[in-house]
Formats: C-alpha cells, sequence, structure tokens
C-alpha cells in the first residue's frame, strides 16, 4: 500500500490518541520506520502489523480500528490531502461510487504499483442499494464499513447498512453490502 | 457502454467529451452533450470564431485559418469567460462532403485557475482523456513536497538537538579535563620535586614508574582534549600565513634529543625551490607531524628517521609531507587498525613512556580529515614505514606570517631574579608551586583567592603574577583586570596558570589583560622559561674555558635538567653520542659546498648545542645560520676560529659531571 495510508493511520492516532500512543504501537509493531513517504509503496505487512498493534494498544477490537480509520479516512486525509479529486469524483455517495472505478483506473495508469479494490453498485429502485466491494486484499471490510460512513457523513446523505454478507471467493475478499440510503 | 453507431458524431463523443461539428459557414452545427452543458449557447449555432479566443494556434482569426491549421493543438476560451476547452480540428468525408469536427475536452488547467467554482467532474471527461491524470500529479506532488518539508524540518530539529549534545560534551569534557588536570597538576610536580633527592634504587625505579605513568595518564587526558577540540572544529580550521620549513623544522627540534639518545639519524629534506610560505592551519599540521615523527621514533631501534617535504608532482596546489623510518614496520593486517584509538604496536601490555598510548595516529587521522587532506601508509614489516601526508595548500608571497620555532627549545638558564605573586585557591598547587619557583632562585608570595591577589599586587610592586583562573570569588580574569587598574601594574607581567587548556579560555586571558597563558601541570623548566621571558635573568656562573682566545659558556643547569629527565647514566651516553654526532656535522659544515648546506647544517647544530647547554656555541651557530640564509659565505679564519670553540665547548662537556659526582 502507498505511504499515504500508513500516514493517515499515524496522524489518526497521534490527533485522537496522543503521540505517545503511537509510540506504543510503532514500537509494537515492530515497523522499522514511522516515517512514511506519501507515493512510496510498502509492503502491505506494514499496514496489517500497525492495524495489530494498534488494535492491541489502544484495547479495541482490529475491526473497530479499522472502522474509524475507515471515517477518519474520509473525512480528514481525503478532504485535506485530496479534496479536488474528491470534488471531481461526484457530489453524491452514489455518484462518487459510480465514478470511483474510474478513478482508481487512472490512478492506476500513473501509479504502477497500485493495486485498488473495485466498487459496483445495483439500484434495484427506490432508496435500496447492493453495494459490491471485491478487493485483492483480505480482512479490510471493516475498513470499507467506515469509508462508506464517512462518505454518507460528508455528502450529507443517511446510510444505513441492512446487511453485509461474504461472498466465497478464491482469494481478497467479495463483500456484499444491502444498503438503504435518503 | 454507448452502442456502436454508424453516425461518426455519436463515435467521436464517445472518445472525446466535447465534440463541436462545423458547417460550411464554420458554424457550430452540432455540440456533444457535455458542450451543451457548460456551454448552453452553442446551441444557437454560433460561428466558431464569434464565440471563442483562439489562444493557440496562434493568429487564427477566421474559418479558414481553423481549416488550415487543423494538425495543431487548439486551446480556446469562451468570449464570455464562462468555458474553455482544448482540442484537435479533424475531418472526414461524408456523403461527398469535407466535414470538419473539433474534437476534445474541457481545458482543466484554465478553468481550476480562472474559475475555480466551477466544479469540474470525472465525468466532463472522457476515459482516455489525460487531463484528470495531471490532476493525480499535481495533488500528490503537493503532498510529496509537504513530505520534504516535514522531513526538511524534523532533520532541522535533529540537527538542533545533536548540536546541543554535542555542546554539553564539549563543556564536560573541558570540564573533566579541569578536574583531571588539577590533582594531577599535584602528582607531577610532586613527583618533578621528590626525584630531586636522594632515593635508594627501588625508590628511584617507582619513582620512575609513576612518572611514566602519571605521563602517559596525561596524554591520555590531552587525547580527550584533542578529540573534543577537532570535533568541536566542526569542519572549521585555521587559515593562516605559516612558514612550512621552519614547521618541520621546529617539529624536529622538539623530537631531536630522544632520537639523539637512541641513537637515530633525524633528518628534513626540503624539497629546493619550494615555496616557504603557506595559508592553512599551522597548528593542527605541526600536532600531526609531531604525532608521525614521535610515533616514528618510537618505532624504530637504528637507522634513521626523516621527514621529506615537497609539492605534490602530480596534484597542483597539493604539499606532500613524508615521514619514513627504518623501524619495526606494521604487519598488513594491522595497517588500519594502527589508526584505532588506544592500539598499539607495542607488545601486549607494554604501553609505557617508551611505546604511548596508542593515540596519536588516531588525532592524526582525525586532523587530516579535518585539514581536508589525505594519508598513506605504505609499510614492509621489519623494514619500517612511510606515511605521506597529502595537504591541499594554498601558498602566499614569503616574509609573512610567525614562526613555528617553539620556545621550549630555547633553554633558558634556569637562575632567575625577583618576585612573584603565585595565585592558586588550592593549597597544595600553592605550596608546589611555590617550592618550584623557589627553587629557580625567585622570592615568591601566595594568594589563595582572587581578591587576595588584588591586595598583593597592590600592597607590593612584583616582577610578574601567575594567575589560576578558575577560583571561588572573582576568577583569575576579573582579578587581571582589576590589577591592572592599580596605578602602576599596567605593565605588570600577568601569566595565566591553569587547568583549563581551551581555545577559548586562553582568548578570554588575552581578552582579560593577560600576557601568557600556561597549562598545568608545569614543570619547573617550563616555568624557567616562561617567566625568563618576563624577568631579570641572573647573571649565570659558567664554567669558563679559556681555549684559544674564545670563552665557552656551558649551562650547567640545562644539563642538570637533563640528567633529571632521563637519568645521568642515559646523560653520559646521550653526550658522547652527541659530542661524536657534532665532531662529524662540523667536518660538514666546514666543507658545506653553498651557503644553504651552510645553513642547514649549522641549524642543525644550533639546537642540539642548546640543548646541551653551550649557549654561546649555539648562538654563534645561530648568528652564522643567519648569515648563510642570507646566502653569505664565511671566511676560512670564522670557520676556524668556531671550530676550535666547538672543541672547547665538547671538552667542557666531557668535563662536566653532574652534581654529586665530583669529578
Amino acid at each position: 500500500m502507498y505511504g499515504l495510508i500508513n500516514k493517515a493511520l499515524r496522524d489518526m492516532i497521534c490527533e485522537r490518541f496522543g503521540e505517545s500512543k503511537w509510540q506504543s504501537v510503532f514500537e509494537l509493531s515492530g515497523v522499522p520506520e514511522d516515517s512514511f513517504l506519501t507515493m512510496r509503496s510498502y509492503d502491505d505487512d506494514v499496514t496489517y502489523r500497525l492495524v495489530g498493534a494498534a488494535s492491541e494498544v489502544l484495547g479495541a477490537p482490529a475491526e473497530d480500528c479499522l472502522e474509524m480509520f475507515g471515517e477518519y479516512w474520509v473525512l480528514e486525509t481525503a478532504l485535506r490531502s485530496y479534496a479536488s479529486l474528491m470534488e471531481a469524483s461526484g457530489t453524491s455517495l452514489l455518484e462518487f461510487l459510480a465514478n470511483l472505478n474510474a478513478l482508481h483506473d487512472r490512478i492506476t495508469g500513473t501509479f504502477l504499483n497500485y493495486v485498488p479494490p473495485e466498487f459496483r453498485v445495483e439500484s434495484p429502485g427506490g432508496n435500496e442499494h447492493r453495494i459490491h466491494y471485491v478487493s485483492q486484499r483480505q480482512g479490510l471490510t471493516p475498513f470499507v464499513v467506515g469509508l462508506l460512513n464517512g462518505l454518507s457523513q460528508h455528502f450529507g446523505n443517511e446510510l444505513e447498512i441492512r446487511e453485509q454478507r461474504a461472498v466465497p471467493v478464491e482469494s481478497g475478499e467479495h463483500t456484499i453490502f444491502e444498503v438503504v440510503l435518503s | 457502454m454507448k452502442e456502436s453507431t454508424h453516425d461518426p458524431f455519436v463515435s467521436l463523443e464517445q472518445l472525446f467529451s466535447i465534440v463541436l461539428q462545423l458547417d460550411d459557414e464554420f458554424r457550430v452545427a452540432v455540440a456533444s452533450s457535455v458542450a451543451l452543458t457548460h456551454m448552453p449557447w452553442l446551441a444557437d449555432r454560433p460561428p466558431l470564431i464569434d464565440v471563442f479566443e483562439v489562444v493557440r494556434p496562434q493568429g487564427v482569426t477566421s474559418g479558414e485559418d481553423v481549416l488550415e491549421r487543423s494538425d495543431q493543438l487548439f486551446l480556446m476560451t469562451a468570449k464570455d469567460g464562462s468555458f474553455a476547452v482544448r482540442g484537435q480540428i479533424v475531418s472526414f468525408d461524408r456523403d461527398g462532403k469535407r466535414i470538419f469536427v473539433f474534437c476534445g475536452a474541457p481545458w482543466m488547467l484554465w478553468i481550476n485557475r480562472e474559475l475555480p467554482e466551477l466544479k469540474l467532474g470525472i465525468r466532463d471527461f472522457s476515459p482516455q482523456d489525460p487531463q484528470l491524470d495531471q490532476l493525480f500529479f499535481m495533488t500528490t506532488e503537493k503532498a510529496m513536497v509537504a513530505d520534504l518539508e516535514l522531513l526538511n524540518e524534523q532533520l532541522q530539529e535533529a540537527k538542533f538537538d545533536l548540536e546541543s549534545a554535542q555542546h554539553a560534551r564539549d563543556a564536560f569534557f573541558a570540564q573533566m579535563s579541569h578536574e583531571m588536570r588539577t590533582p594531577l597538576n599535584g602528582v607531577v610536580s610532586a613527583l618533578a620535586l621528590l626525584e630531586q633527592h636522594r632515593l635508594p634504587g627501588e625508590a628511584r625505579e617507582l619513582l620512575s614508574l609513576i612518572k611514566s605513568s602519571s605521563q602517559n595518564l596525561m596524554q591520555v587526558i590531552n587525547y580527550v582534549l584533542d578529540v573534543s577540540k577537532i570535533e568541536a572544529a566542526d569542519g572549521v580550521t585555521e587559515n593562516e600565513p605559516f612558514k612550512l620549513d621552519e614547521l618541520a623544522e621546529s617539529v624536529l627540534d622538539i623530537v631531536g634529543a630522544r632520537a639523539l639518545e637512541k641513537g637515530l639519524g633525524l633528518h628534513l629534506r626540503v624539497k629546493p625551490g619550494l615555496p616557504r610560505t603557506f595559508l592553512g592551519d599551522g597548528a593542527r599540521l605541526r600536532q600531526t607531524l609531531l604525532n608521525l615523527v614521535t610515533n616514528a621514533i618510537k618505532f624504530t631501534e637504528e637507522g634513521d628517521v626523516t621527514v621529506r617535504v615537497a609539492d605534490a608532482e602530480d596534484r597542483r596546489g597539493w604539499v606532500r609531507i613524508e615521514v619514513t623510518d627504518s623501524g619495526i614496520g606494521v604487519p598488513e593486517d594491522l595497517q588500519e587498525r594502527i589508526f584505532e584509538p588506544f592500539f598499539s604496536l607495542a607488545p601486549h601490555g607494554k604501553h609505557d613512556n617508551d611505546h604511548g598510548t596508542g593515540l596519536g595516529l588516531d588525532i592524526v587521522r582525525r586532523n587530516v580529515k579535518l585539514m581536508k587532506g589525505e594519508l598513506e601508509l605504505t609499510t614492509s614489516p621489519g623494514r619500517g614505514s612511510t606515511f605521506s601526508l597529502m595537504l591541499p595548500l594554498e601558498t602566499v608571497e614569503d616574509e609573512v606570517g610567525g614562526s613555528y620555532r617553539p620556545a621550549q627549545l630555547e633553554r633558558v638558564p634556569a637562575a632567575l631574579r625577583g618576585s612573584v605573586l603565585l595565585v592558586d585557591d588550592n593549597e597544595t598547587n600553592l605550596m608546589l608551586g611555590t617550592m618550584l619557583l623557589e627553587g629557580l632562585g625567585l622570592k615568591v608570595k601566595g594568594a589563595e583567592s582572587g581578591e587576595a591577589a588584588v591586595e598583593k599586587a597592590a600592597q607590593q610592586c612584583f616582577c610578574a603574577v601567575l594567575m589560576d583562573i578558575s577560583m571561588p570569588g572573582i576568577d583569575g580574569f576579573e582579578a587581571t583586570r582589576r590589577i591592572r587598574k592599580l596605578p602602576g601594574r599596567e605593565k605588570l607581567p600577568i601569566l595565566a596558570l591553569t587547568a583549563y587548556a581551551s581555545s577559548r579560555e586562553q582568548e578570554n586571558a588575552r581578552a582579560s589583560g593577560m600576557n601568557d597563558y600556561l597549562t598545568k601541570p608545569i614543570s619547573q623548566s617550563q616555568l624557567a622559561q616562561a617567566l625568563g621571558k618576563w624577568l631579570p635573568k641572573s647573571p649565570v656562573v659558567p664554567e669558563s674555558v679559556e681555549s684559544a682566545g674564545a670563552k665557552v659558556m656551558l649551562n650547567e643547569a640545562t644539563l642538570e635538567e637533563l640528567a633529571r629527565e632521563i637519568g645521568t647514566a642515559n646523560l653520559a651516553q646521550v653526550l658522547k653520542t652527541f659530542s661524536k654526532e657534532a665532531r662529524k656535522r662540523w667536518d660538514s659544515l666546514a666543507k658545506a659546498p653553498s651557503p644553504s648546506d651552510l645553513a642547514r647544517e649549522a641549524h642543525s647544530l644550533v639546537s642540539s648545542c642548546r640543548s646541551f647547554g653551550l649557549v654561546t656555541m649555539a648562538d654563534s651557530l645561530a648568528d652564522m645560520e643567519k648569515r648563510a640564509r642570507q646566502g653569505q659565505s664565511e671566511s676560512a679564519e670564522s670557520l676556524a676560529e668556531l671550530g676550535d670553540r666547538m672543541q672547547a665547548s665538547l671538552d667542557a662537556l666531557a668535563r662536566w659531571n653532574p652534581p654529586g659526582q665530583g669529578s
């Protein structure tokens, strides 16, 4: 994953829990350095170790940490550092999700090691929507829950995740969210 | 995806978000949906040139111009300022007619700058349009610049912290050195006094052991100070003019007695024609060369030690100084290690006076690095070594700069007269100092504080004041300032005598009005030499020898001091060697083919004559050296007269007996 993810995780822990907690997380993680370059590609293991250590230091399940991080990512990191891209990608949650693959396509063309997830929205009618999340990585569904919550807050939509189920896949992860959006 | 169609316009709209089809009169006949969303006035079919300003290509003012430039990039802004597009004019045949179409996209950078409130979205660009990639680059570039700024800030903080720690460490070293030097001063001074007593053989051996151990300890303390000074220099070196040949000579003078004692030849070869004066850090170079030469003598039991000074032939503006010995050499596997601190080639555990503490080469290495020079070692075990020092040194016009001839070589008569005020808050130091000074024939008054010193200096007229610096109450600097203000004390010689050895302390001493700066521990001879500059000397009582009309002055005090330093038996041996060497050198001098050879031979005799108390001989030789350096030859008569005097001097030396061993 790119350094911007690890950096945002550090920023969140520092802002919400203080520098000393981050030091504990960093030391526990065994990650060799705590200075991340935004556009450098780091091994996924670095992020997983940091999340694992954060869960232990903060005394919260890793899923909760990831969900909190997802919200923080949208509301703090993305809006602060990538505002123009956020603006270009839509004015509502649905429009944003519809454009997200196009955004990821473009990023992949520029940053060659980038392995983005894929989002697909099915809207059978009314306020009910089915969001597919397909990733080559595992264990990040709680992060996506945080992202969806953050995005709905940003666009002023009400989001209710009624059901969340995993679709069996050979590798990575495929999760379906049944949501109501108003 | 939109369905495929035979309508070329629809196909183009799949590829480009802004598509404007032109009719025969260059009006916008059809516009794509994105174009109409942002520029609804296009629906009125206006002539292209009427509604758009063509920024590029330049000079497009008519429909015909547009067609002519169809192979170029078009940058167009709406004349009402509401939008801008970028693209290309393409043409194709349809129903036998030539159709012209503008294909492109919003001009993103112009809109972002001029119309920031107009938020363009992904849907305003076709998937293949590269402009959004620019947006990613711009965004990420910002992030990267922010990363760099943050890193820079962190580096600055770390640098500041490191420098603070470095200063704290330097201060700690200075303090520690002071704390260690003060008691060591007591030890060294007491030993010097004890040595003057008759002691049974075993006690004398033990005393010698204590003396060499305390000298080693002093070397270690000096090393710590030297290292902290080099590190505190932070890459900054002095850049003052100095005479390189004199500097090298002065280094050889210092170690001359030791080389002579070991029976080694000690030579200096300065390349003829080499400029004399260079710009650089003379003091640091001197310390470096001294360490190299001292080392060479340490590890050479027979043969020669030679210092060669020349310009580096293959590197303009560089000087090459080689120190070659015929000593034990360095085994290949140890050639890197000898530069490590505390490493010694001496047999295991034999860190005695002769083999040192293994710190000299570390200082050499650090100094060379600081002076941006290079150091090479060529060595052959059992045959000897050559340390080659390469330095970038700028030459300057000669006759500039000071001399590095060290004062301590000019042995002064030990007997002085006058009264001295000794200021020290340490009672032991005061007592020992008093004894040392009285031993020189001086009257001594002691003062245990700065205040007492000022008071005594006001009451009595002293010939000189030896002033400690660090004292409770007013320190030595303040006491000096106050004494200077007393009537008639403006020119009273005040010499700092302190365990502090930093250059800043020396500057402070001078600034406060002190005349000189002496560092503890100090030997009696160093005291005599320093005070000799300021005090009236008693007439030395010489042993006079009438020979061939020449009067020879032998300074016995010098010989006595030497006897104390190296032992009577050693001195007798050294004197024999010296006499033999001096006769040989005199023969060379008498046959010298040119004034420069004469000067070199005379110079080598000057220092050794002085070392062994042959004062008038040394003075005569020094005069001769001076004349020779000015290109003057000596007349045969003058040489003969001086030769007689040399003979008489050597005879006097041969007759001399140490005190207590009457002839």
